[in-house]
């Protein structure tokens, strides 16, 4: 059984959030929704100051504090360490967004998509409304509807229960990488089997000390940080008293 | 009176109706809830509710299990007052859950237990204990005071308080993400405001009785005084509580106690001190006072006002500074308003509390005592 | 079948309908494609796409993005006749199966709600920004009836140069279009938008002889100086961009110089942060640097005879004592201008410390022939800004990273085959318009324009609007525009609304009612070119062209047409039954290449046009290089031709420049401003003097520093306004996609669903303002609100603000209340209309200073 790990290379990442929107595209998450999201800073003072981001997605912990603490096991462990969500088992407690040190699981607050059952065409008669244009493309919420991650979650969660990163485990376990690793554009998000040695994500964990985030709290994150943002240079110097 | 007293109830029931109602039809977009601060007013309403229910029903045991024979003119108040409480607590934290599809998925908390989960525990241990609150009533309603099965239901009633108040300690302590829920410091921090609370409730409700019944009979009038003295030493001890829980909190090195920093000073948290503790405790320790009437119901009513704003002040003490992912995009400290459907919610309860205790004090006779 | 249950993990999520089978199946592609490393992973996904039942039911199919002037080659995911997924082309040699955030929003801009979905008519006769146009729906024969009479009213008159063309963005036919039009009714009006994209970056013409956009080596690079560019951001080739720079980061020092900390900046080794209108300064200096310390590339440049250095600060060298090889005056730049520049002089103007700019030229210079001055449109959008758009191009040639490994390198062309002549078409009344003076005014003495080195030879977009209010030289009467708002994305807006009203008929072919539309008699919805009809774009990157062509992919729910090919054929038609058949007869010239079919309707002209314009990629008969296809068919279903892979140094000494050579002293300038000057009987003096540039003499025909033009007394006025591009632009289209606004956040400093201006720290310290505070910047010329942030990102005395909001049209998103309140501010409101006259480009930057109150 492979053990999944993410990879991401922060040398590599452009900041640019294609995986925030390809997340979004791929598993038709509400507005305001994001499983894959960002951590950014602006350090320094004017002219010596840089912005760093750090791209965030659930960290698949192998001691996953939310799976701990679902009372109804909504929240559990699936193949390769993947922690899944079953919405129809889900209680809508959010003890998940209490344990959560990572900020990535979401409530889902109002019907998703419930934009798309607005009536007003902002031009009566010449523009659609945006019901009328999910109805002539025959789409049950919102036109981009991806009926895949039905395959093994819900392509779209009902209103009142979490939802969360899953790895695209519809993708994984047929044999495809999850979709913000496809949509990076920069190459910063490597995927794979931490039981294969062979595999990328072990040969970067071997060359570089990954980071994981919040590590004291013995999360044991499955995503994994290599490299810097901004690598920049400087010249030596001894600083001065 | 009455008829005034049931009519403001009615008018609570029916605002509460409507939220209820809109809660489960839409869901709880209706709140000013966000994934930052995801429990508040509702989940303060049942934190309130559950933990004055506690002290309650202690207080109800006081006189049966602890052989306290002079708390017997509270014992059966007590307990219907525990079981009210106890009851919209639960169905505050329901209307926290989610539309009428998510509250269906409770039926997984039998079918798919996760004994890991301190909130599995909670939600079972707090489902046996309405029971046994509802059983111990039912029983000193029909006069069986000293029956074994009186006595046992009772002493599971009270076990159950104690384990279910114990899980719900627990679901704070054992957040290690959320160092500003207190750890497991919020069990002794529930203990004593959990008894304050339970005080202060049985006090003003003694008010109720009398508002509606008219008198109180001299043993009442004595073991009231006698619970206006604990009431007194539980403000005192929950008063000491709270400066070590501020202590800890200015002291502590995680940035996460920011977020109560942060509370500490807003209104909140100043109502909690003032309100639910000082002003109460000076009118209680005051003898004078103490003995009038008026002073017992004025320092019941802000030290209830007083912890309910202690329990959002417990809630949002670990929120209100956004974790992980979602600080981006958002302030350092987020603020939080409650809707109009988050105050119906509390509406909601204390007036479904309310209005069962005032019919308990209309037909159930709640003065009952033993009879010698 | 048996639930998965695999080594204790349970499942009974969502709806799961996975066997043991598949999953082992997929686990072991998986495995298969981790052991042999990422990029066979890569290859392998690809090929496995429709290997699974349970998910991927669709195709990919190919386009091309229009989100900027980069044209990525993309792929569609289409799930039954729906566009759900996008991805860079997997068949291109250029992006390969990557592409920027940008692309994915395309697919909101297809399924945006507010699409016009049937031709309107205005009903109100009133036009301007406070009247609603009361649209109502037309048929299209009703709304092209309209259209022709108009056009015919034109002919019958003879005044057709009174009919207009603006064009905005568009595809690789557009000459059928927007050239053929316009001429074979009998107009010279055919007005782009191009002066308003980044002709002042062109300028490179002058030194290297590419009119153009360019390509940089990014693989190969040891050094990189992003100047007034973003290409982790914003144009160009921002896929490439993203997917390279972390090995260029390995590989290479990345400067980035620009005002405010850019998404490049936030990824580099130095930022310069210069102050706005000095970059020409900061070069001039650099290549002081460079010359005095002789770092410069000799293989390229050439050495002094003797070897002995004598570029020796303020001393000039005699021109003999220099040998050039691919370069042409060097020596006459340094004594004329760069022997002052020194890096404390730069300092004193552009306010980056001397010892910064020795270190970063030396570095440069150091690791030439591999590096590049990657110029972007900050430098020469401002006013007199050629002669710095020049000054920092120059710096490539100084160190022979030009047309090198790891330097700049032009496009490889894309071998489109030329569309069908219109000039058999143009009849003596469309001879007569077409002699007329152009409505821009281009040419004229104050409007030197000098595309491609011909004076007048460039557009003047902006120039429109007041050439129609003063109604010089004449008035235009009708008016057709597409996939363009000027309105809304030209500075100085308030003057194309009072212009825009003085059309006669004005027709908008567009996807959204935008500010353009307001203003139009008939809006004419027109698909959206990478998913609803056949079109093809081209893109330079990794040392190849790719050019991918889209198709009708989508179930289209919108009753629109093709805006090159559909509209214009039925346009025809009712031209032909009003007696005038030129242009019919011209699109019938389009023949299918392959079957010699005359087209009989707008949909077959799509086709042929683009079968046209491809066959040298799928006819083996007329292939000219690169990807070789042999049927219609077979490309069609690639959809992407790759050129063959750039040569280097084929264009040393062979610059199309007027020696040939890299020119420091620009002959070519010189003829170019010299014809220029002859054409008005003026002196090369006076035209620069008319043109607002301070370079008298010899000074006009090398790079060197201008002081900024600007707009605003500094008492008054005491902030410079920088503008910039969101990495979420579709150019000004992205801003009703709901992802866009949400988005928001991925520009460092911005706030999702709001329109921010970014203020230093300091500075709003100082004027005792905090984030989240709505404030007024006020220009000389307007005004706008919106919301301030502070950022430590931005230069003190500046204010740094996103361009791509501030609609108050174009759908529910982009504006707060449709056709009446903008959501957020366009920057276009408050940048005064001005411009870099040689290059004839708008500018954007360096002029504007405002003042920041709060509301």
């Amino acid at each position: 059984m492979p053990r999944y790990a993410m990879v991401i290379d922060l040398q590599r990442c452009g900041g640019c959030g294609a995986c925030i929107t390809g997340c979004k595209n791929e598993n038709n998450l509400p507005e305001g929704v994001r499983w894959s999201n960002k951590m950014t800073e602006t350090l320094g003072t004017f002219p010596n100051v840089r912005y760093y981001y750090r791209p965030t997605l659930c960290n698949h912990c192998e001691n996953a504090p939310c799976v701990r603490g679902c009372p109804t096991r909504a929240l559990h462990k699936v193949e390769g360490g993947i922690t899944a969500h079953d919405p129809n088992k889900c209680i809508g407690c959010r003890y998940c967004l209490v344990n959560c040190p990572y900020g990535v699981i979401n409530y889902t607050w109002n019907k998703p998509h419930r934009e798309w059952e607005n009536d007003d065409a902002v031009i009566p008669d010449c523009t659609m409304s945006p019901r009328e244009q999910a109805r002539a493309l025959d789409v049950p919420n919102w036109p981009l509807y991806n009926p895949d991650p039905d395959y093994n979650y819900q392509a779209i969660r009902p209103t009142g229960v979490v939802e969360k990163c899953h790895f695209c485990r519809h993708r994984v376990v047929n044999g495809e990488l999850p979709w913000c690793v496809e949509v990076c554009p920069c190459d910063a998000r490597i995927f794979g089997d931490l039981d294969d040695p062979d595999s990328l994500v072990n040969r970067l964990l071997g060359l570089f000390r990954a980071e994981k985030l919040r590590p004291e709290l013995g999360t044991e994150p499955r995503v994994f940080y290599v490299r810097e943002f901004c690598p920049c240079v400087y010249e030596a110097g001894k600083g001065m008293i | 009176m009455s008829k005034a007293w049931f009519g403001l109830l009615g008018i609570g029931l029916l605002i509460g109706l409507f939220t209820a109602l809109t809660v489960v039809v839409r869901g709880l977009g209706v709140y000013n809830l966000n994934d930052v601060t995801f429990w508040a007013m509702p989940m303060a309403g049942y934190l309130f509710f559950a933990l004055t229910a506690a002290g309650l029903t202690l207080l109800s045991s006081l006189p049966s299990i602890f052989g306290l024979k002079e708390y017997y003119p509270f014992a059966k108040r007590a307990a219907l007052l525990a079981f009210a409480a106890l009851l919209v607590g639960i169905m505050c934290k329901g209307l926290d859950l989610g539309p009428m599809s998510t509250l269906l998925n409770t039926v997984w908390i039998g079918l798919s237990p996760n004994p890991a989960s301190p909130i599995w525990w909670m939600a079972v241990l707090y489902g046996f204990y309405l029971t046994f609150v509802l059983i111990k009533f039912y029983f000193i309603n029909k006069g069986e005071w000293h029956t074994t099965r009186s006595w046992t239901g009772g002493l599971l009633a009270l076990g159950l308080m104690i384990m279910a108040y114990t899980a719900l300690s627990v679901v704070f302590g054992t957040a290690d993400a959320r160092p500003a829920f207190f750890g497991h410091f919020t069990a002794l921090y529930f203990a004593v405001t959990a008894l304050t609370s339970g005080m202060a409730a049985i006090v003003l409700a003694s008010f109720v009785q009398t508002a509606i019944r008219g008198g109180m009979s001299h043993q009442e009038e004595h073991a009231f005084d006698k619970v206006a003295k604990i009431f007194a030493v539980m403000l005192a001890i929950a008063l000491f509580v709270f400066i070590l829980r501020a202590i800890i909190g200015y002291t502590s090195l995680q940035v996460e106690f920011q977020g109560f920093r942060y509370i500490a000073g807003t209104g909140i948290y100043q109502m909690e001190l003032w309100l639910g503790l000082i002003i109460p405790l000076i009118l209680m320790v005051v003898p004078a006072i103490r003995k009038t009437a008026a002073g017992k119901v004025v320092a019941s009513v802000l030290a209830l006002v007083g912890m309910f704003a202690g329990r959002l002040v417990m809630l949002l003490s670990a929120q209100v500074m956004p974790i992980g992912a979602m600080a981006e995009t958002r302030p350092e400290i987020v603020t939080y308003t409650p809707s109009f459907f988050e105050w119906g919610t509390i509406i909601l309860a204390l007036s479904l509390c309310l209005m069962i205790y005032s019919l308990g004090v209309k037909y159930l006779n709640l003065e009952a005592t033993p009879e010698h | 079948m048996k639930q998965m249950n695999i080594g204790g993990s349970e499942d009974h999520g969502g709806s799961t309908r996975i066997s043991r089978r598949t999953f082992v199946k997929g686990a072991a592609v998986t495995g298969a494609g981790l052991a042999m490393g990422g990029p066979t992973l890569r290859a392998l996904s690809t090929d496995t796409a429709h290997a699974a039942p349970g998910v991927m039911q669709g195709e990919w199919k190919s386009s091309f993005c229009t989100g900027c002037t980069t044209w990525c080659s993309l792929q569609v995911f289409v799930v039954n006749g729906r566009a759900i997924k996008m991805r860079g082309h997997e068949h291109s040699q250029t992006n390969s199966t990557y592409c920027c955030p940008r692309a994915h929003l395309a697919l909101q801009q297809l399924y945006d709600p507010d699409r016009v979905k049937t031709p309107m008519k205005r009903t109100n006769p009133n036009k301007g920004q406070n009247e609603d146009p009361g649209f109502v729906p037309v048929s299209w024969d009703e709304a092209l009836d309209m259209l022709a009479d108009k056009i015919m009213e034109l002919r019958d008159n003879r005044e057709t140069h009174k009919f207009v063309l603006f064009r905005g963005r568009y595809t690789a036919v557009n000459s059928m279009f927007y050239s053929s039009v316009p001429r074979i009714i009998g107009s010279p009006n055919n007005i782009s938008h191009s002066s308003i994209c980044a002709e002042a970056e062109k300028m490179r013409y002058f030194l290297d002889g590419q009119w153009a956009y360019m390509q940089y080596d990014m693989p190969r690079t040891r050094y990189v100086l992003c100047w007034g560019a973003d290409p982790l951001v914003a144009n160009r080739q921002v896929s490439t961009a993203l997917r390279d720079w972390g090995e260029v980061l390995d590989n290479a020092r990345i400067c980035s110089i620009e005002p405010r900390l850019s998404g490049t900046g936030s990824k580099c080794d130095e930022w310069l942060p210069v102050k706005p209108g000095y970059d020409g300064a900061l070069a001039c200096a650099m290549a002081h640097v460079i010359l005095t310390e002789g770092m410069w590339y000799k293989p390229f440049v050439g050495d002094f005879k003797d070897g002995e250095n004598r570029f020796k600060p303020g001393q000039s060298v005699p021109i003999h004592t220099f040998e050039e090889n691919h370069t042409h005056g060097l020596v006459r730049w340094w004594n004329l201008h760069v022997k002052d520049t020194t890096p404390e002089w730069a300092e004193k103007l552009c306010e980056v410390p001397a010892d910064q700019i020795r270190r970063v030229a030396l570095g440069f210079a150091d690791a030439a022939p591999r590096c590049m001055v990657w110029v972007g449109g900050g430098p020469g959008m401002q006013p007199r800004g050629s002669y710095a758009s020049m000054a920092t191009y120059a710096l490539n040639g100084l160190t022979g990273g030009i047309d090198n490994e790891g330097g700049v390198l032009a496009y490889n062309s894309n071998n489109y085959h030329g569309l069908p002549s219109h000039n058999d078409f143009i009849d003596s009344i469309a001879e007569e318009g077409n002699q007329k003076e152009k409505i821009d005014q281009r040419g004229r003495l104050e409007w030197p324009n000098l595309a491609r080195g011909v004076s007048g030879g460039g557009v003047n977009t902006n120039n429109v609007a007041d050439a129609m209010l003063d109604e010089d030289p004449y008035l235009p009467k009708v008016g057709m525009g597409y996939f363009a708002n000027f309105n809304f994305s030209c500075p100085g807006t308030q003057r194309w609304a009072e212009a825009m009203k003085k059309f006669e008929f004005f027709a908008h072919m567009t996807t959204h009612a935008s500010e353009m539309s307001w203003y139009a008699d008939v809006v004419l919805p027109v698909k959206n070119c990478m998913y609803e009809q056949w079109a093809t774009l081209s893109h330079s990157s990794h040392k190849h062209t790719s050019a991918a062509i889209s198709s009708p992919m989508v179930d289209s729910i919108w009753d629109a047409k093709a805006m090159e090919t559909e509209i214009p054929w039925m346009l025809a038609e009712k031209l032909a039954e009003r007696g005038f058949d030129n242009l019919l007869n011209f699109y019938k010239t389009f023949k299918d290449p392959e079957t010699g079919r005359e087209p009989t309707t707008g949909e077959e002209l799509d086709l042929y046009s683009l079968k046209i314009r491809t066959q040298r990629y799928w006819d083996p008969s007329k292939h000219q290089g690169g990807d070789r296809f042999n049927s219609w068919d077979e490309f069609k279903e690639i959809g992407c031709w790759n050129s063959d892979e750039y040569e280097y140094r084929h264009r040393w000494s062979n610059m199309g420049t007027k020696t040939g050579k890299f020119e420091f002293y620009s002959e070519t300038l010189k003829e170019a401003l010299e014809k220029h000057a002859e054409r008005h009987n003026v002196s090369v003096d006076r035209v620069l003097e008319v043109c607002n540039y301070e370079a008298r003499g010899e000074m006009a025909f090398i790079p060197h520093h201008e002081n900024p033009y600007e707009w605003g007394d500094p008492e008054e006025y005491p902030f410079k306004f920088v503008d910039y591009k969101s990495r979420l632009n579709r150019e000004g289209r992205s801003a009703n996609c709901a992802w866009y606004n949400e988005m928001k956040d991925v520009d460092p400093g911005d706030i999702p669903y709001d329109d921010v201006a970014k203020l230093n720290p300091r500075d709003a310290e100082r004027l005792g303002l905090k984030a989240g505070d709505k404030v007024r910047l006020t220009s000389p010329i307007g005004s706008i609100t919106c919301t301030l942030n502070t950022w430590e990102g931005c230069m003190p005395g500046t204010v740094a603000k996103c361009f791509g909001q501030g609609h108050w049209a174009y759908g529910r998103y982009a504006s707060k209340v449709f056709g009446q309140e903008a959501h957020g501010a366009n920057n276009n409101d408050i940048i005064p209309a001005d411009n870099d006259r040689l290059s004839g480009s708008t500018a954007f930057y360096g002029h504007i200073r405002l003042k920041v109150e709060k509301v």
